[in-house]
């Protein structure tokens, strides 16, 4: 099992910060208090979307021949992650 | 199966909507014509006695030039995005069911039972209601209904995926553009 990485507070539904990494070759701890990047906020569907546009060039009618759906679905799709991302980069400005 | 009959915009590539649309708007002229059926209107579907080929080619074509110089011009407001050929494929697909009514007037069947109603409404001590016209009328009805509503909801997800809306002022303005298509379409009906 892959274990997916949470990204919101299940408590208050707030965005999680990473606070301790670890390395696995000799247990080393580091803590702190990390933001986490904007692609890691995504929903893990949302970094799926992404990482095959990047795999298919950036062509949204290989993507839709290859996910079964039509271009102006995948289009929508990329528009309204454009949209989420900026918000969450406006987001983060304003909590700097 | 869903999918397929009320949003084939989302899955089905513009090729295949735009051949599937043509093919059964050519069926559609062709069947209105064997079953005498008007398409005058965006939303209208009248039976008559003789409607020439010509002249359900005509309503057809009507019918599709209304919806792309609405619609098109109100997807291209909401987002500059929308392309002309999913629009176009909108208005040929979402006459489809409406095509389902033609069979009420196969050998002019729902007209010749509906034209004595029409002319008794004058006079309506000379309406006779027999049972045959009773379910007719239920019928014919019921089926009118559930066409009429699967109308809509084909218009609605063809517009929504083509033009990606969501706020309401745009569900607003697609309401108003089915209501600005009808009337484009009868007028252009009229002058033409």
């Amino acid at each position: 099992m892959n274990p997916k990485l949470p990204i919101q507070c299940p408590a208050c539904e707030d965005a999680l910060k990473v606070s301790q990494l670890r390395c696995d070759s000799c247990s080393t701890l580091v803590s702190g208090n990390y933001s986490m990047p904007v692609f890691l906020k995504l929903a893990s569907e949302e970094q799926d979307f992404i990482l095959k546009f990047l795999l298919n060039s950036g062509s949204l009618k290989e993507m839709a021949k290859q996910m079964n759906i039509s271009y102006p679905t995948i289009r929508n799709r990329l528009d309204d992650l454009i949209e989420k991302i900026k918000q969450l980069q406006t987001n983060e400005d304003s909590t700097l | 199966m869903k999918t397929l009959l009320f949003n084939p915009f989302a899955r089905y590539s513009e090729q295949q909507l735009l051949l599937f649309g043509l093919m059964t708007a050519i069926a559609g002229v062709v069947f209105a014509s064997l079953t005498n059926t008007h398409f005058d209107g965006v939303l209208d579907t009248h039976f008559g006695q003789n409607v020439a080929f010509k002249t359900a080619a005509f309503q057809s074509i009507i019918n599709i030039v209304s919806i792309v110089l609405v619609f098109y011009p109100v997807g291209k407001w909401i987002n500059s995005k929308t392309r002309l050929i999913d629009i176009f494929n909108l208005s040929l697909i979402v006459k489809i069911p409406a095509y389902f009514m033609m069979p009420l007037n196969i050998n002019n069947w729902a007209y010749l039972k509906t034209e004595p109603l029409l002319e008794a409404v004058s006079n309506p001590f000379n309406l006779q209601f027999t049972p045959e016209i009773i379910l007719f009328l239920s019928i014919s009805s019921l089926l009118a209904i559930g066409v009429f509503v699967w109308l809509i909801i084909l218009f609605y997800n063809g517009f929504k995926v083509a033009t990606n809306l969501k706020e309401t002022k745009h569900i607003i303005m697609f309401i108003l553009a089915i209501i600005v298509a009808e009337i484009v379409s009868k007028v252009l009906l009229m002058i033409l």
